[in-house]
């Protein structure tokens, strides 16, 4: 199916047709996170992020830097009133629902996993915007929907989980209006290797812990954002950000490992095991962190007006 | 693990876990080898998935092998020395 494959599993599913691979994906996947949300509201902050934070400085706590991430994703997507957005990957709830709550924009999320599924709608009715989100259990490559049919699509910590990127870039290009965003939050490969892709370390994180992850490098996924008709506007590097969050999430499986034992015994080691190993890629920067951000046609924000504190000032 | 537990049966814990990770009887496990060392021959995601089983175990925190500057994890008798003043502490900490 694709040319390049990094690791053992990707050449795994360059065996598998499409259909068997998004067969695969739909278990594989889902499994980690059909985990009990009891338990990732023991390691994550209060609104369930599954993905990287942004600190101001180090020294900050997680709660203040997922909150810091959701305004910065709002801005950047921009959502007006009565447009539509898509989650793919909406996790149990984290940036749709804060979305929700702070646009009138209309909400749809999709999730391998019903346990999230029932925990983001439990979280719509609570916070009063369940009016305007909807949330299905589908894999991205089964959704059926008008072209040119929503105004941004939001991918934070899905990407990394599907193989078939092409496919999945054309489907945004085709499903986006005019004017529409997509948003990406993932994980790459540098391009000049450093660190070992076979490693076991890498085949526990990408296969026994989260069931299946390819990495790309970012250039390669830009190339095909742009091949789908979109234009890149914005990319930065959340590396430092996302080992910053990983040690935030280890010490909160540290504190709580009884009772994420008691819920799912076995379970509090796997999560402390494969946060150490993608907080170690991430500090020796073996694995990257980018927030890329592209457009259909001409944007509605400009990334040029953006803050960025001057020397010796403040942003 | 509870209660007051001396260095001796420390070291005999550690030694434990050593052995289990790269599947060798005890008496295998030199005290003075070096546990990332090639001797032993724990890769990364080995020395990982030991340092969860010894926090598990004693109820303490490692050092943070991703920290900048971490240094090596060091001899089984160093290790076994670092897990016995972790556990000290928590348990003055404890009795407090
Ligand atoms: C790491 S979580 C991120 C959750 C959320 N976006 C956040 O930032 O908190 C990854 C999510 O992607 C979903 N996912 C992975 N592969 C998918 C696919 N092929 N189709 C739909 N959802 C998928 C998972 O079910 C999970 O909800």
């Amino acid at each position: 199916m694709n040319a390049i494959a990094h690791t053992r599993a990707e050449r795994e599913a360059n065996l598998r047709s499409a259909a068997d691979q998004r067969e695969h994906e739909r278990q594989a996947v889902a499994a980690h996170y059909e985990h009990s949300p009891e338990i990732f509201s023991l390691v994550l902050d209060s609104r369930l992020a599954y993905a990287t934070g942004v600190y101001a400085d180090p020294g900050e706590d997680l709660e203040t830097a997922q909150a810091r991430k959701y305004a910065r994703i709002a801005a950047k997507l921009d959502i007006r009133p009565g447009q539509r957005v898509l989650d793919i990957g909406c996790g149990w709830g984290s940036n749709l629902l804060y979305l929700a709550q702070h646009s009138e924009g209309v909400f749809h999320g999709i999730t391998l996993s019903a346990q999230q599924r029932e925990e983001a709608l439990r979280r719509a009715r609570a916070w009063g915007v369940a009016e305007r989100v909807t949330i299905d259990v589908c894999h991205v490559e089964d959704l059926q929907l008008a072209p040119e049919s929503f105004d941004a699509i939001l991918f934070s910590g899905s990407i990394v989980h599907m193989h078939n990127r092409p496919a999945i870039h054309e489907w945004v290009g085709r499903t986006l209006k005019p004017g529409g965003r997509m948003l990406i939050s993932d994980c790459y490969f540098p391009v000049q290797q450093r660190g070992d892709r076979d490693s076991a370390a890498t085949e526990y994180i990408f296969v026994e812990a989260l069931g299946y992850c390819r990495l790309i490098g970012l250039a390669e996924e830009l190339q095909l954002i742009e091949r789908a008709g979109l234009d890149i506007l914005h990319v930065e590097d959340l590396t430092r950000h996302y080992a910053q969050t990983l040690a935030h999430w280890i010490d909160n499986v540290r504190r709580n490992r009884r009772t994420i034992e008691a819920i799912a015994p076995g379970f509090a080691a796997v999560l402390q095991q494969y946060m150490t190993v993608a907080r170690m890629s991430f500090a020796r920067r073996t694995a990257l962190e980018y927030m890329i951000l592209a457009t259909k046609g001409a944007p509605t924000v400009d990334p040029g007006a953006w803050p960025i504190a001057q020397k010796g000032g403040r942003s | 693990m509870d209660g007051i537990i001396d260095n001796d049966l420390i070291v005999a814990r550690v030694r434990a876990l050593i052995a289990d990770a790269v599947r060798q009887p005890v008496a295998a496990i030199p005290l003075d080898v070096r546990v990332d060392g090639s001797e032993l021959g724990i890769d990364s995601l080995g020395l990982i998935k030991l340092t969860v089983r010894i926090e598990e175990t004693f109820d303490i925190t490692m050092p943070d092998l991703a920290a900048p500057g971490a240094g090596p994890l060091g001899s089984v008798r160093e290790v076994a020395a670092l897990v016995a003043e972790q556990v000290a502490a928590r348990q003055a900490g404890g009795a407090r």
